[in-house]
C-alpha cells in the first residue's frame, strides 16, 4: 500500500534511521518509544530536532511527551505540513 | 540562518556519527567537559571527525548536567583521555542563564560580572597548572550575554566589558598552557551571535545552542582534535604574482609591490611568504623569464621577503610544469604536498594537469581580493604549533642537496658517510611525545612502515599505553642539522619488540640512519627478535626494500628480523646518543 502512504514517510524514516541506525523500520506501527530501547529522552530530543531540520518545522517542547511513536509523529507532521501548505 | 555547505546538518551528521561502518577500526576516546546537557554536540563532533576519517569510531565520556567544575576536575584527573571543553556564561555564574530562578537587581550586575570573571580565571588556572593543557581543545563562552542591563543593544556596558576582558585573559593563559582554542573570529564568520542561542532548547533540555551554531562549533572542535595535514611547499610565479609587472617588458625597476605603485597586494603576498618560511614551509620560484634578469630583480634588495628564502629559483622558457617537477625532485616531496600560485589560469591548468596533486591557487588580479587569497593559503599551510624543526627545514633541504651531490661524486660512499661525523640522537618518552613526532608520522609517505595516520588523541593514548616505546630521532653532521628526522613507536611484546610505526623523513635518506636505528633497538632490547608491522601503501616501497635489505622476513604477524640469524647490512657510520633513561 505504498501508494497510500503519506509522502513524508520515507523522509521521516530517514530521520529515524539517522538517530537509530540499528532499528528495524519496516513495520512502522511497532516503532514506539516503549519498544525501541535506544529511544530514551535524549534521543527523543535529538530525533525531534532532526525532524524539525528535515521538514523545516518547529515542534513545541510541550508536544514532546505526546510524540512517542513513529505513527504519532507522522500524524503530527501531516497536520503541521498541511497547515503550512 | 542556513548553514553553508561546509557544515553538516544534524541528520547528515548523525549519519556519519552513528552509522556502524565496516571500516571503523580505530577507537577514539574523548571526554566532553561542559555544564550544559550535551544533547547532540558529541554526535556533531564525531561526525566531523568521521567525515574526514571513516575508520575512526568515537567513544565519549560526558559529565553530569550543571556540574562544569566537577566535570572538569574529574576529566583532568582521568589521565589518558583527550578533553573537549566547552564553557558557557552560565558555567561561570548561573545567574547569567535565563533558566535561573533567582531575583535579579541592577546593582548585582557588577557583582555577577566579578564572580564570573573570577570563575573563568580560576578555570584557566586549574587547567594550566594541571599540566594537561596539551590534551585539551576548547571553546570559551560564545553565546550572547543575556539582556540584563538598562542600555540598548548598541551600547557596551561596564559589567559586560569586564567579563569579556576576563575571558580574553583566560584565553591567553590557556593558549600559553598548550590548550587549543576555537578562534571566536571563526565562529563570528560562520554564525552571527544572534543566531546562536536556542532558548527553547535550553529551557526544555538544558542545551543552549541552535542546531546551526552547534554544527559550526563542532566543526571547529573537530578540526582542533584532528588538524588537516599541512602542505610542505609553495611554488610561486613572479610576474603579476610575486610582483606587479612583467619583468621582461618593464625591466628590473619597473616591477612593483608597494602601495604607492598600486601594487600593495603583491607586497602583502611577499610579507605572507616570509611568515610561511618561518613556519617551515619550503618556498621556490618558477617563472618564464630570463634567468639572469630574475637574479638581478631578486637582488634589488627591497623585496618584502628575503629572496634567499626561495630555493630553488627556476627561470627559463620551458613549460612551468617542467620546472615544478624539478622543484619536487629537489625537495624530494610529492606533488600533493605542494601549492602553486600563479596569476595565469593557463599556467595553473598546465601545472596541475601535468602534476596531479599540486593545488593551484590563482593570484588575484584585484588588490581587494588578496585577503581571501591569503586566507586560502593560510588554511592550506595551517599547523597547530611551530616546532624548532620548522626553522631548520629549508636549510636542511639545502644541506641535503650538498650531501646528495657529494655522495654522487664520491667513489667511496662508506668513507664519505664516515667523514660526515654524524650524530643520531634518540629521545624516549616522555619527551618523544612531541607534536613534531606526530607531524612526521602523519606527513611521511616514502619511508613509512604502514601509512597509519593518527589523530592527536590517538597519539596521546598510544604514548600512555603499558610497555610502549616511542622514540623521536634527530640527526646532525658537519653539513648541518636536519632536526627531527625519524619517529618510531611500538610495544615490548613477549620475546619480540613490536615496531608498529617507523617513519624517516625524506631529507634524511641515504645516510643509513634507519640501519642505525634498527641496530640501536637490538642493542636495547633483551629479546632477539624485532617484528615490524609493515603494510604496503601506494608510496612506501622504499620501506619494504629496506626491510628486505636488512634481512627481515615476512610472516603472518609482520616482518620478522632476528638478531643472530637474519639482521644484515649494518655498518656503523654515525654516533648514536641513546635516551637518557636507557643509558
Amino acid at each position: 500500500m505504498a501508494g497510500t502512504q503519506p509522502p513524508m514517510r520515507p523522509r521521516l524514516q530517514g530521520c529515524f534511521r539517522a538517530v537509530f541506525p540499528d532499528a528495524r523500520l519496516d513495520a512502522v506501527e511497532e516503532v514506539t518509544m516503549d519498544r525501541l530501547t535506544e529511544w530514551d529522552s535524549v534521543n527523543q530530543a535529538i530525533l525531534l530536532a532532526t525532524i524539525e531540520d528535515e521538514f523545516g518545522i518547529a515542534i513545541a517542547p510541550e508536544r514532546y511527551a505526546d510524540l512517542r511513536s513513529f505513527l504519532t509523529i507522522e500524524e503530527h507532521l501531516a497536520k503541521e505540513c498541511g497547515r503550512g501548505a | 540562518m542556513p548553514l553553508s555547505n561546509d557544515f553538516l546538518t544534524l541528520k547528515d551528521a548523525l549519519g556519519f556519527a552513528r552509522a556502524k561502518g565496516a571500516t571503523s577500526s580505530r577507537e577514539l576516546q574523548l571526554a566532553l567537559v561542559c555544564g550544559f546537557a550535551p544533547l547532540y554536540l558529541p554526535d556533531l563532533v564525531a561526525a566531523y571527525l568521521r567525515r574526514k576519517d571513516a575508520s575512526l569510531s568515537v567513544n565519549w565520556r560526558v559529565g553530569s548536567y550543571g556540574g562544569f567544575r566537577g566535570n572538569l576536575a574529574k576529566a583532568l584527573s582521568s589521565g589518558d583521555t583527550s578533553l573537549v571543553v566547552a564553557v558557557e556564561w552560565s558555567d561561570l555564574d548561573p545567574r547569567l542563564s535565563l533558566r535561573n530562578g533567582s531575583r535579579l537587581r541592577v546593582a548585582q550586575l557588577e557583582e555577577i560580572s566579578r564572580e564570573a570573571a573570577s570563575a573563568i580565571q580560576d578555570i584557566a588556572r586549574v587547567i594550566s597548572t594541571s599540566g594537561a593543557g596539551s590534551r585539551l581543545v576548547g571553546v570559551l563562552p560564545s553565546l550572547p550575554l543575556p539582556p540584563f542591563d538598562h542600555v540598548g543593544a548598541h551600547q557596551n556596558a561596564e559589567w559586560k566589558a569586564a567579563l569579556r576582558r576576563a575571558v580574553a585573559g583566560a584565553a591567553s593563559e590557556l593558549l600559553r598552557a598548550g590548550v587549543r582554542l576555537v578562534d571566536p573570529e571563526f565562529l563570528d564568520n560562520h554564525s552571527p551571535p544572534s543566531a546562536r542561542h536556542d532558548l527553547e532548547a535550553e529551557l526544555a533540555f538544558g542545551f543552549p545552542f541552535s542546531r546551526s551554531y552547534a554544527s559550526v562549533m563542532a566543526s571547529a572542535l573537530a578540526a582542533l582534535l584532528a588538524p588537516a595535514t599541512a602542505k610542505k611547499g609553495l611554488i610561486v610565479d613572479l610576474d603579476n604574482t610575486l610582483w606587479k609587472g612583467i619583468l621582461g617588458e618593464d625591466g628590473i625597476e619597473g616591477v612593483h609591490w608597494l602601495l604607492e605603485d598600486g601594487a600593495q597586494h603583491h607586497g602583502a603576498f611577499q610579507r605572507f611568504l616570509g611568515l610561511l618560511h618561518d613556519a617551515g614551509v619550503l618556498l621556490a620560484i618558477v617563472s618564464k623569464n630570463e634567468p639572469a634578469l630574475v637574479d638581478a630583480a631578486l637582488a634589488r634588495g627591497d623585496l618584502l621577503v628575503d629572496p634567499s628564502f626561495f630555493s630553488p629559483v627556476m627561470a627559463g622558457w620551458e613549460p612551468k610544469s617542467t620546472y615544478v617537477a624539478e622543484v619536487l625532485r629537489r625537495w624530494n616531496v610529492g606533488a600533493d604536498a605542494v601549492v602553486f600560485v600563479d596569476d595565469s589560469p593557463f599556467e595553473l591548468a598546465e601545472v596541475t594537469k601535468a602534476q596531479p596533486g599540486v593545488v593551484g591557487v590563482q593570484f588575484p588580479g584585484r588588490p581587494g581580493e588578496i585577503g581571501a587569497c591569503l586566507r586560502q593559503l593560510r588554511e592550506l599551510f595551517a599547523k597547530p604549533a611551530l616546532s624548532p624543526d620548522d626553522a631548520l627545514r629549508a636549510r636542511s633541504i639545502e644541506s641535503g642537496q650538498a650531501f646528495a651531490q657529494s655522495l654522487a661524486a664520491t667513489g667511496d660512499p662508506a668513507a664519505f658517510l664516515r667523514s660526515l661525523q654524524g650524530t643520531i640522537s634518540i629521545t624516549g618518552l616522555p619527551a618523544s611525545n612531541a607534536a613534531r613526532s606526530l607531524e612526521l608520522i602523519n606527513k611521511t609517505n616514502q619511508f613509512n612502515l604502514n601509512g597509519i595516520r593518527l589523530t592527536e588523541p590517538e597519539w596521546r593514548a598510544l604514548c600512555t599505553r603499558q610497555s610502549t616505546f616511542v622514540e623521536r630521532v634527530t640527526y646532525e653532521d658537519r653539513l648541518g642539522q636536519l632536526g627531527t628526522v625519524a619517529a618510531l613507536y611500538g610495544q615490548h611484546g613477549h620475546g619480540a619488540l613490536v615496531v608498529e610505526g617507523f617513519v624517516l623523513s625524506c631529507r634524511a635518506f641515504s645516510r643509513r640512519i634507519e640501519h642505525h636505528l634498527v641496530a640501536s633497538l637490538f642493542n636495547r632490547t633483551a629479546g632477539d627478535t624485532i617484528l615490524f608491522r609493515f603494510a604496503t601503501t601506494s608510496r612506501n616501497h622504499l620501506t619494504g626494500e629496506f626491510l628486505e635489505a636488512i634481512g627481515a622476513i615476512p610472516d603472518d604477524s609482520g616482518w620478522r628480523l632476528d638478531r643472530a640469524t637474519s639482521f644484515r647490512g649494518f655498518e656503523e657510520f654515525h654516533r648514536v646518543e641513546l635516551p637518557k633513561e636507557e643509558h
